[in-house]
Formats: C-alpha cells, sequence, structure tokens
C-alpha cells in the first residue's frame, strides 16, 4: 500500500515538473524563435508598400493568433505594428495599452500616442505625447507639428508639478 | 548540478531574439526543476542531506532567512505577479547554493574547474570577438563595434563581471597548488585577466584589483600595504599604456571636472536616484522584489524632477534608457527588499568574508555550533577558500556597486558556488 502511494506520488511529482517545464522553459524558448521571425516580417511589412504589406501584416497577425501563449510587451507592439498596417488603429490602441500595462515605456508611449492621433483622439494622444516626453524629451520633434506646443507646455507643467509634489510616490499609478 | 555550472556560462541561441540571456534562465529553471523533482522523489532519504543542527549554522540560516524576507517582500508587493517570479528565482538559487554547499564537502579541489573552464572559453570568446573575429550571431553595431564583444554572456560588461570571479579563484588556485598545477592555474588566472581586460569592464577591473588587493591583505597585511604604491603606479602606467582604458578613464575625468555626474556613472546616476527614492518611500518592506523596472517610468520622471540636471545631459546625448535593472544590486536589494533586506544581503557577505579570517570564523561557529571544517586529504583545499573567501566578497561588493551581479543567471550562479565552495570547505 506505502510503495503504491510512493509511485502515485512519483507519478505526480513527473506529471507536475513535466508541466512547470513546459510553461516555464519549452513555451519560453519557443516564443523567443518565434519573436524574432515576427517581428523581422512585421518589419518588411512595414517597409513594402501597397498590397504585399498588407498580405504580410495579415499573415503576420494569423500567426501570431496562433500562438496565444507568446504575450510579452514585444509581442504587443508586433500585433499592434501589424494592426495599424492594416488599418485597424482601434485595435492597435488596445494592443499599446496591453504593452504598457507590462511595463511603461516611453516608445510605447510614443506608438500609442501615434495610434490615438490617427484615431482622431487628439486629447488621448497628446496625454500619451507628453508621457513620452516626461521620459524623453529627446523625442520632441517626431511628435506631430500640430500637438507640439501644446504637449511642451503641458509637460513643462507636468514637471514643475511632480518636483513641488510629496516625495511619497504612488506605486498604483 | 555540476552541469548546470558548466553549461550556464556557454548557453546562448543562435537563432532567438535573446540570444544570451533567457536560453540561460530556461536552462537554469529546467535544471532546478529536475533536481527539486529528483529531491521530492526520494523523500525521505534527500532531507538527510541536511541535519536539524545544520539548519542553525550560519552559511544556512543566512540563506534562509533571505528567502524567507523574499517571500514576506512578495506578499507585499506592489505587483505580486513580478515578485512571484522573481521569488521563485531567488527561491531556486537559494537551492542551488544549499546543495553545492552540501554536496562540496566531499569534492576536492578540482571541483572549481567546472566554472574555470566556461569562464576560460568565454574569456578567449571574447579576445576573439574584441579582435574582429565574430562567430556568434550577434549583430556588429556600426555605432560602436566594442558592444558586440559578448562572449556567450550578452554584452562586455555581463563578460567582464561573470570573469571576475573565476579570475580570482584562479589566482587563489595558484597560491593554494604547488608543481604543475600551479602553472596551469596561473596560466588560467593570465587568460581570465587579459579576458577582463579585453572586455574594457571598468567595475570588473575596479573589483578585480580590490579582490586582488583582499588576496594579498588576508596574506598578510604588511606585504599588502608595502605592495599598495608600486601596485597603484603600475595600474597608473597600464591605462597610459592600454588606449581603450586611456580614453574611457580620460572621458570619465572629464566628466567629473565638468561636474556632469550622470555622464560620469554613464548615465547610471538617474536609475540610483529612482531606486533611493523607492527605498525612502518603502523603506521596511521595499516596493516588491523584480519590479524596480515596473516603477522605474514614474521615479525616473520624479527623479529628473527633482534634479534638472538630469535632464540636460540626457537632451545633449540625444537617448534615454528605460533601465529594467538599478545597475546597483546593492541600491536594487535595498529598493525592492527594504532595510532587512538588505541587512540581510551584508550579513550574507559578512559571513563568506568570514570564512578568511579564522579568529572570527571560530567565534561565529562556538556562537551557533556550526560545524570545524571536515578533514580532507588535500589540505589545499582548506588553503584555497580561507585565500579566496574575503577577495570573493570585496570583488562582489564592489561590482555590485555598479553592475547587477543579482539579476543576471550567469554572474549570480558563479558567485553563488565559489561562495558554497569556500564557505563549505572553510566548515560550515
Amino acid at each position: 500500500m506505502v510503495k503504491a502511494a510512493r509511485v502515485v506520488a512519483s507519478a505526480a511529482v513527473i506529471v507536475y515538473s513535466a508541466w512547470l517545464g513546459y510553461r516555464l522553459c519549452v513555451v519560453p524558448y519557443r516564443c523567443n524563435l518565434e519573436e524574432k521571425r515576427i517581428e523581422g516580417l512585421t518589419v518588411e511589412s512595414m517597409q513594402s508598400s501597397g498590397a504585399s504589406s498588407v498580405v504580410r501584416a495579415r499573415q503576420n497577425l494569423e500567426e501570431l493568433d496562433s500562438r496565444t501563449s507568446c504575450a510579452d510587451q514585444n509581442i504587443f507592439m508586433i500585433r499592434a505594428a501589424n494592426l495599424r498596417t492594416l488599418g485597424r488603429i482601434d485595435e492597435s490602441i488596445v494592443m499599446y495599452k496591453s504593452a504598457l500595462a507590462e511595463e511603461k515605456r516611453p516608445e510605447v508611449y510614443f506608438q500609442l500616442g501615434m495610434a490615438e492621433f490617427a484615431a482622431g483622439q487628439r486629447n488621448a494622444a497628446v496625454d500619451s505625447f507628453v508621457q513620452t516626453l516626461l521620459f524623453q524629451p529627446s523625442l520632441e520633434m517626431e511628435v506631430p507639428a500640430e500637438l507640439r506646443s501644446e504637449v511642451r507646455g503641458k509637460v513643462e507643467s507636468e514637471r514643475a508639478l511632480r518636483a513641488a509634489s510629496s516625495p511619497k510616490m504612488r506605486t498604483d499609478i | 548540478m555540476a552541469l548546470l555550472v558548466l553549461a550556464i556560462p556557454l548557453m546562448f541561441s543562435p537563432s532567438g531574439k535573446d540570444l544570451f540571456n533567457l536560453p540561460k534562465d530556461i536552462l537554469f529553471r529546467a535544471g532546478m526543476i529536475a533536481i527539486a523533482a529528483i529531491l521530492v522523489m526520494a523523500w525521505p532519504s534527500s532531507a538527510s542531506l541536511f541535519s536539524r543542527r545544520d539548519w542553525r549554522k550560519p552559511s544556512v540560516a543566512i540563506a534562509l532567512g533571505a528567502l524567507a524576507w523574499t517571500a514576506v517582500a512578495a506578499v507585499f508587493s506592489s505587483d505580486r505577479g513580478i515578485s512571484a517570479v522573481s521569488l521563485a528565482t531567488t527561491a531556486a538559487l537559494t537551492l542551488f547554493y544549499l546543495l553545492t554547499l552540501r554536496l562540496a564537502v566531499r569534492q576536492e579541489l578540482q571541483a572549481i574547474w567546472l566554472l574555470l573552464v566556461p569562464a576560460i572559453l568565454n574569456a578567449l570568446m571574447v579576445m576573439m570577438q574584441e579582435s574582429g573575429l565574430q562567430p556568434l550571431n550577434v549583430e556588429r553595431l556600426s555605432y560602436d563595434p566594442h558592444l558586440s564583444t559578448t562572449g556567450f554572456l550578452g554584452n562586455p560588461n555581463v563578460a567582464g563581471a561573470f570573469l571576475t570571479g573565476p579570475a580570482l579563484a584562479a589566482v587563489a588556485l595558484a597560491v593554494a597548488t604547488r608543481g604543475r598545477r600551479r602553472y596551469v592555474a596561473l596560466a588560467t588566472a593570465a587568460v581570465l585577466l587579459v579576458g577582463i581586460l579585453a572586455s574594457r569592464t571598468l567595475t570588473s577591473l575596479l573589483a578585480y584589483g580590490t579582490g586582488m588587493a583582499a588576496m594579498v591583505a588576508v596574506s598578510s597585511w604588511r606585504m599588502a600595504l608595502k605592495l599598495a604604491a608600486p601596485a597603484l603606479i603600475a595600474a597608473v602606467i597600464f591605462i597610459n599604456l592600454y588606449a581603450p582604458l586611456r580614453y574611457r578613464v580620460r572621458s570619465l575625468i572629464h566628466s567629473a571636472r565638468t561636474g556632469e555626474y550622470n555622464l560620469l556613472l554613464t548615465n547610471r546616476l538617474t536609475p540610483f536616484l529612482a531606486a533611493g527614492t523607492m527605498a525612502a518611500d518603502h523603506p521596511l518592506l521595499g516596493i516588491g522584489p523584480g519590479t524596480f523596472g515596473h516603477h522605474y517610468f514614474d521615479y525616473k520622471i520624479l527623479a529628473e524632477a527633482r534634479h534638472p540636471g538630469l535632464v540636460t545631459d540626457i537632451q545633449r546625448s540625444s537617448w534615454s534608457f528605460s533601465f529594467s535593472e538599478v545597475h546597483n544590486d546593492h541600491l536594487e536589494v535595498l529598493a525592492e527588499t527594504g532595510l532587512p533586506g538588505y541587512l540581510l544581503f551584508l550579513g550574507a557577505l559578512f559571513i563568506l568574508a568570514a570564512g578568511s579570517l579564522p579568529e572570527l570564523d571560530q567565534r561565529l561557529r562556538v556562537l551557533t555550533g556550526a560545524d570545524p571544517p571536515v578533514p580532507s586529504g588535500d589540505s589545499r583545499r582548506l588553503h584555497f577558500a580561507r585565500i579566496l573567501a574575503l577577495p570573493l566578497v570585496a570583488s562582489f561588493f564592489v561590482l555590485a556597486l555598479a553592475q547587477f551581479p543579482l539579476q543576471l543567471i550567469s554572474t549570480a550562479t558563479a558567485y553563488l558556488f565559489l561562495a558554497a565552495l569556500c564557505r563549505s570547505w572553510c566548515g560550515w
């Protein structure tokens, strides 16, 4: 009886270890390979023009859809770039926001701002560009000209506000 | 375990997006999952690896204490998901350290070659890449070809950081052995030092120099004082003769003179200030293990708002890093796990360093009831551990001031392996 219990327990440990190994080792390894490949194809589709870029972007999205276990910030960014190529701007905005939920980065805010600007969401675009320039002032000239002065003004006032704010930061922002 | 020590520093994936770090992480995870599974299946036999008394020993208790505090900090983390991953890695590293500590008791001095062999291969690769040969699939960056010097590790800084510990171990091995083995160890030490020089990593060179000074001091304080001035003069002459280092040091001196402190610290001042603010905001529990990168965006903006000089530097250099690590493990441990976490970190360094100070080590042993060194057929083992323990701590302390050796599997496992060997052979 004890021996049988040991065999069952050992089998359970092996199965659980195999599952852990799959989740923590096999999936990340495959995603690492796929990410590089699809990123390359996405850059190609963005550099090409016309129908071929649309076809390529659609194929990229189909490939990404078949690999749902790969979901890190870079994958969200790749997905968003392909959606923009297809003109599906609202969906790309959702992807950029998912990427920001992983980690706030200036390049993600910048691309989000560009997508929001393209979608006609002016106020949201200004907010995204303000976040971009608060982190990376050197990107100012990349901001669309019609928003630049408004964004610059908001960045300056936001900086002054933060400098004078209480030293305790909120960590849930 | 031996396979992990051998293979982790050499593991890379030529066709992946992340060529070096992720493959090493994956190998480490796979190895530790397999080891943990074997230990669970071998229960209760595996429990006999550690007796009840063992858990009270300082070198074991401090590791378990650090793990326990990481768990507490993870529970109260600002992002429990990220901290859970960090906690799992800490648990795996603790298991790696404890098993090495236990298994090394019966191993002879040759066990050190498990780490020295991959270190030599990495040093040779660094030298090849620095001389223009690129056997790995690493993109050659036109704006700074030196960044393509990666070894099997990722970038010049990681390569330099990884080689520092094994380079000191090779010197200690040369001191502890005689005859042909001494010459082999000396040749290894020379190759590894050239590897560090080829990586042009100032922090690693400084850490290596500090470790060597500590090694001389462990043998004789008087000799250390006598050698200090000639060593300093030799270092200055060498820096003047070796062009890449000469340019690097001159640009640092220029930054210091013009008050460009962020450039002096290669733009690390901003993450340092951000981490300091995080620690001040969360002094007891920290912001959560592994979460520095997640909060860096907001804290960087805050730091720059309070210190406008930082922004000027960035605008001038026209780029701005999004740091995922502080590039200072002292501040990262403090920011992520609070003051108790950092005190445990310092305590672990102290307990390891005590291996080089027999009187202090003896007092600790009396206080905690730890075992004396296990007799070995090879007395050079104890000699080696006594020579290396304090220099290892000194070099790690310096390395952790401007890099993040604890956050990279290759450097973390290399230092933990050496620490466990030293502690095990000094009596744990």
